[in-house]
């Protein structure tokens, strides 16, 4: 069996039984529920103590942030498992067996080291791309739209925490669960295969002529050009933007939202932005390199231009957070 | 002195640019007194649902003003404090997708201080709603009890119903209009609702507003409107087609009938000593005045056009 298909299952598996199994649970509650007197309080679901986070907040607010917990903790799970069956998705023994298929003639740490950059690097896209925009448009939805919007605009609670009390627990989750899920694929290939990345040392001083013709030469190149700290921090820009991007459209005002040229142009930058990250071939590798992302394995983007997407992203919340503000129509 | 839980003055919303430009709400000027119940009637697109969503903080007024409570519902934070102070009923009852119990006690928590669970028990009770249905199968009759258990229990100071009788039958109708004079009104607190129910507006009110067109056309205490308005059928010769009190005329073959909006006693008693003859004083209903009112704004809105034309 691929690789692909193995991680891709690994990935789908427990989300699917979760949402299975939260419909048997959900049904057999309101079942219960149904035979539940109007008598009885309407359940003791006071508020708990106030943590150390929540105790600045009052009493209408932590009920406004308490509300957003149980789907916050379902996203971080989901974001956790995702991120780590696809970072490890290089270290299956088929996907390393695939790197010396596709002619790579390194030892055997070399391969496994060569297989779990690839696979982060080139199969990683969907999920640096896809998924921090859908938790983005998620962790707004019901403050950006006008009906599922009017229940909290109309509670007693801030406009910017109505905005903040969602955008900053699900940006800190995202990029919590990417850092954990970094660590942890580090750590399991360090568990499965050793200290595989010694061995470039050895790699680098046999490599006799770098940028020749030889494809292995050029393979074994690549693999040590390629800089493990910027391909995270790429992923963590990546998934910072996807965000940004997901959470200001969703406050744009509902008039222009209504626009159908709107709509448009929000499709064209997002198949746009989805090109971007497949591969430098569809997107020129300047744009890329501007905007960090290091999607190949081989030389990396420097440093500093991972300021630009972290600027572009903070400036597209900071708008959508006045936007939020203005949210009326 | 008197208090007022809504007051508006020269209150403009406009929606769109240019051609495209409505005017939802034109120069509203409105005085809801605190402790009233107070119902705002108007047609369809006359305003009245774009006037509460500026009292609720959901739209930004284009020019004048809009108080709750004295307080400015628009920004933050005097819009915290009036929202603390206000249960509210949308129009299209459209609020969280949850079952009714889980709004009930989702709602509960940001009302901690004047919320009851013994109100809600008993509007569920005699609204007889359905509490552990989920949001996407409830009626729209029981989305409406729903959003209403919701917002009586809360116990505010200010209870905004917008179109609260949607999809209701007979029967809830009739113990949500108890409901809210017997559980509602207690304490000064005061009850702004918008409706096209003209009869049911009618058996509880006690101050009513009328909108068309985003212009309030009559305010007041419904007891005043009601002793104000007059059909006065008149015989006679040389009789007024115009003048301060008559609302209306209408020229019939054999006699005059005249909707007089002000003063009729008086109005009467001058036709009499020219020699005019009243053969039939009777009051109007609510909806007749309502009627009559919006047809009248109506004929002189077209009248000022042909003329601009």
């Amino acid at each position: 069996m691929s690789a692909f298909i193995i991680v891709e299952a690994l990935a789908a598996a427990p989300p699917i039984t979760g949402i299975i199994l939260y419909g048997i649970l959900h049904k057999r509650r309101i079942a219960a529920e149904t035979t539940r007197d109007v008598e009885p309080p309407f359940a003791s679901v006071d508020l708990p103590a106030p943590g150390f986070l929540l105790r600045r907040f009052n009493h209408e607010e932590r009920a406004y942030l308490l509300r957003y917990k149980t789907g916050l903790i379902v996203v971080i799970a989901m974001m956790l498992w995702f991120f780590t069956v696809n970072l490890c998705g290089g270290l299956l023994p088929s996907s390393i067996a695939d790197v010396a298929k596709d002619g790579f003639a390194g030892s055997g740490p070399q391969n496994i080291w060569y297989s779990y950059l690839s696979q982060i690097t080139t199969s990683c896209f969907i999920l640096f791309s896809m998924f921090p925009l859908f938790a983005g448009a998620a962790a707004v939805a019901d403050i950006g739209m006008i009906d599922p919007a009017r229940f909290p605009r109309t509670r007693p609670i801030s406009r910017s925490l109505l905005f903040w009390g969602r955008v900053l627990p699900s940006l800190a989750a995202i990029l919590t669960t990417f850092v954990i899920a970094a660590l942890l694929s580090l750590l399991l290939l360090r568990i499965c295969y050793g200290p595989v990345y010694n061995h470039l040392q050895n790699a680098a001083s046999t490599l006799s002529h770098p940028g020749s013709a030889d494809g292995d030469s050029d393979d074994l190149t690549l693999l040590l050009q390629t800089s493990v700290p910027r391909i995270f921090l790429s992923g963590i820009t990546r998934s910072l933007l996807g965000f940004s991007l997901a959470v200001a459209a969703m406050m744009l005002p509902f008039q222009v939202k209504r626009q159908p040229i709107l709509g448009v142009l929000m499709m064209l930058g997002f198949m746009g932005y989805q090109t971007s990250f497949i591969s430098s071939n569809f997107a020129p590798p300047a744009f890329a390199r501007i905007l960090f992302i290091y999607t190949e394995m081989g030389p990396p983007p420097p440093y500093v231009f991972a300021l630009v997407p972290i600027l572009i992203s903070t400036a597209l919340i900071l708008l959508a957070g006045k936007l939020s503000n203005r949210l009326q129509t | 002195m008197k208090t007022f839980a809504i007051q508006t003055d020269s209150l403009v919303k406009t929606y769109g640019f240019g051609s495209k430009q409505i005017r939802a709400v034109d120069g509203l000027s409105l005085n809801v007194p605190e402790g009233s119940i107070y119902g705002l009637l108007g047609r369809n697109s006359s305003g009245k649902t774009t006037t509460i969503r500026m009292a609720m903080g959901l739209a930004r007024p284009t020019s004048g003003e809009i108080k709750v409570f004295d307080l400015n519902p628009t920004d933050d934070p005097e819009r915290i404090r009036v929202l603390r102070q206000v249960g509210y009923v949308p129009e299209d009852k459209m609020l969280v997708g949850l079952s009714p119990r889980r709004l009930l006690e989702l709602n509960r928590n940001f009302y901690p201080d004047t919320w009851s669970d013994e109100l809600a028990r008993k509007v569920v009770k005699r609204l007889e709603l359905p509490l552990d249905t989920t949001f996407m199968k409830l009626s729209l009759g029981n989305k409406t009890k729903s959003a209403l258990a919701m917002a009586i229990a809360q116990r505010s100071r200010l209870l905004i119903l917008d179109e609260p009788t949607t999809g209701l039958d007979p029967i809830a109708l009739d113990e949500l209009l108890r409901l809210l004079v017997e559980d509602c009104t207690a304490d000064g607190r005061t009850i702004f609702l918008s409706s096209h129910q003209l009869a049911e507006i009618e058996q509880i009110a006690d101050h009513i507003g009328i909108l068309d067109r985003g212009k309030i056309l009559l305010e007041g205490p419904l007891d005043d409107i009601r002793s104000s308005f007059r059909r006065l059928t008149v015989t006679g010769s040389a009789l007024p087609s115009n003048g301060p009190s008559i609302l209306s005329t209408k020229r019939q073959p054999h006699a005059t009938q005249y909707v007089i909006q002000r003063d009729p006693d008086a109005f009467a008693s001058k036709l009499a000593s020219n020699g005019a003859t009243i053969v039939e004083s009777a009051p109007l209903s609510l909806s007749e005045i309502f009627i009559e009112l919006c047809r009248t704004a109506e004929g002189r809105e077209e009248n000022a056009s042909e003329v601009l034309a």
